[in-house]
């Protein structure tokens, strides 16, 4: 009689049934097998303890996409990551980006890594250029410097005054304010600004940034503006810089009512014309993080991710249910290439990822 | 309205198929589906973490350089289990070889490190019978517990843990046929 507990235990299909594995069949026949007999039940109950009293504990598992780099490594499947070459987002890109994409699964591992080809299609590329003839805005050469999609340009002035145009945007030289010596741009899209102090008694702006909504005086100062359209966002890192909302008067000496002051950690959104003004404290890096090597977010809903990318990569994004894109992430991403982002996020908000067309769709697992 | 197609659910015949015809995305993906299966296992033969992460590395390296020689197989996990314990108990008996150069090994124990403190018994209320199950399955053979591991954790069929072990299908319920029997002493289930 004791040795029916271990004929029991060592019996396949009676593990499968104590392990809720067992077919349909199985569990047909051990549950006939329990009714058969009064003493079964007590027999399968202490079988039970026994089986359950097996626990093993499991070791912390190592970071899986490690190893698998260091076997990538020693067999050189690696792929390079930082290839500079200059392509801007071709459809071909993105149905290479998606090919690789259908071969990523997601079900608690790593991700598959991806090829040297489609990352390099998406990559930021990161142009260098230097201004001397700033000081002379009349040079046509100079006048307007334009980034495509996937293309960022740093441009760096005579006086060490620093500016990176983001993707898809236009920088445009007016004139030069001839009271103040002060340079007027119009910006289209999106840039930093890291301003050297100067100007006269580093009093007057040494810049006026021009979007349709109003204009950036600024003296010495680290911002960035941001300008698409739909409003302009200014957010001041260091220093502070001064608003002056386009609306009746155009001309910014004259105006006073819809001006305000932005210091260092404010971010105000403006239109054309706004009366009231209303300058917040924010996580300066969430707005600058888009030209460092991490892209930061702080409690950042999706759907300014989403815009974000789709302003930078020219993709079309989607959520299969929409509902995601209210949805609010912390942390950081590395800011490499829009592979390297779609996949990450997609971690994050456990979403695998599908190309239809040229739309790139979040599923929720 | 476009229809999603269904995500895909890894198989790893297939992406082992994949990976024979020398795709290394599929080798990626195996080697994420079945590492914590393979490094868990590779902690219950040593416990040296690094010497079970370069034995998976150097497995993973092997298959994809044979991979021209290395033939279909019927249980892709059994396969790898079977290569973890091979390359570990080879490790492991050139570490003692070393360690050990004039002394005569027992045959049984230079063939695996015994770590049986893993094995963690839940008896709930009864602290003095916990401690003396305890004490017991610090006893128990390793080869016993390693079986037991292979059915109770990673559910393999006799017929695997014999391909993996090296013994017989018989034998491997030998050792878990055993094993229980220890626990249903030590649990004091011998009347009814």
């Amino acid at each position: 009689m004791n040795t029916k507990y271990e004929e029991l235990l060592t019996d396949e299909s009676f593990q499968r049934w104590l392990s809720h594995t067992a077919s349909a069949q199985e569990y047909k026949k051990w549950a006939t097998w329990l009714k058969a007999d009064s003493s079964h039940q007590a027999i399968f109950e202490k079988a039970e303890l026994v089986w359950e009293s097996i626990q093993f504990s499991t070791d912390p598992i190592p970071d899986i996409e490690l190893e698998l780099s260091r076997l990538q490594d020693r067999l050189n499947l690696k792929t390079q990551k930082r290839i500079t070459m200059k392509s801007y987002f071709s459809k071909k890109g993105i149905a290479q980006l998606s090919a690789n994409f259908s071969n990523v699964w997601h079900k608690g591992g790593a991700w598959p890594r991806y090829t040297a080809l489609a990352t390099a299609m998406f990559i930021v590329l990161l142009t260098w250029r230097f201004l001397p003839l700033l000081t002379n805005p009349g040079d046509q050469a100079v006048q307007t410097i334009s980034t495509q999609f996937g293309e960022r340009e740093r441009i760096i002035l005579a006086d060490g005054t620093k500016i990176i145009l983001n993707a898809n945007s236009r920088f445009q030289f007016q004139k030069v304010v001839e009271s103040s010596g002060a340079f007027q741009v119009e910006l289209l899209g999106e840039a930093y600004f890291d301003v050297t102090p100067g100007g006269k008694d580093f009093q007057q702006p040494r810049f006026l940034i021009e979007t349709a909504d109003g204009i950036v005086q600024v003296i010495g100062t680290k911002f960035t503006v941001h300008y698409r359209g739909e409003g302009t966002t200014v957010v001041v890192e260091q220093g502070s810089v001064r608003i002056l909302v386009s609306g009746s008067h155009k001309n910014p000496g004259e105006v006073e009512n819809n001006a305000v002051v932005l210091s260092q950690g404010n971010l105000l959104k403006f239109n054309k014309g706004d009366k009231i003004l209303n300058p917040k404290m924010t996580n300066v890096a969430v707005h600058t993080s888009w030209w460092t090597e991490q892209l930061i977010f702080d409690n950042t809903p999706i759907s300014i991710i989403v815009k974000r990318l789709e302003e930078t990569y020219n993709v079309n994004i989607e959520m299969q249910n929409p509902q995601l894109l209210q949805q609010c992430i912390s942390g950081s991403i590395e800011n490499g290439d829009l592979q390297i982002i779609i996949i990450a996020l997609a971690k994050i908000m456990q979403c695998t990822i599908q190309k239809q067309n040229d739309t790139i769709v979040f599923i929720k697992n | 309205m476009i229809k999603p197609e269904q995500p895909k659910i890894p198989d790893g015949q297939k992406l082992w198929d994949k990976m024979l015809d020398g795709d290394d995305q599929a080798l990626a993906s195996l080697f994420s589906l079945y590492y914590p299966m393979l490094y868990n296992y590779g902690m219950k033969i040593s416990y040296q973490q690094d010497l079970v992460k370069d034995s998976i590395q150097d497995i993973f390296a092997y298959i994809w350089e044979k991979r021209r020689s290395i033939s279909q197989v019927n249980s892709v996990s059994a396969y790898l289990l079977a290569a973890v314990r091979r390359k570990l108990v080879k490790s492991i008996e050139s570490e003692r070889k070393r360690q050990y150069a004039t002394q005569e090994l027992e045959k049984e124990s230079s063939q695996i490190v015994s770590s049986t403190e893993d094995l963690i018994i839940e008896t709930g209320e009864n602290a003095e019978q916990e401690a003396k199950l305890n004490n017991a399955l610090q006893k128990l053979p390793s080869r016993m517990h390693e079986a037991l591991y292979l059915k109770k954790y990673e559910a393999l069929s006799y017929k695997e843990i014999s391909k993996i072990m090296k013994v017989s299908p018989q034998v491997a319920r030998n050792y878990v046929f055993e094993a229980v029997q220890r626990l249903r002493l030590l649990l004091g289930t011998t009347t009814i």
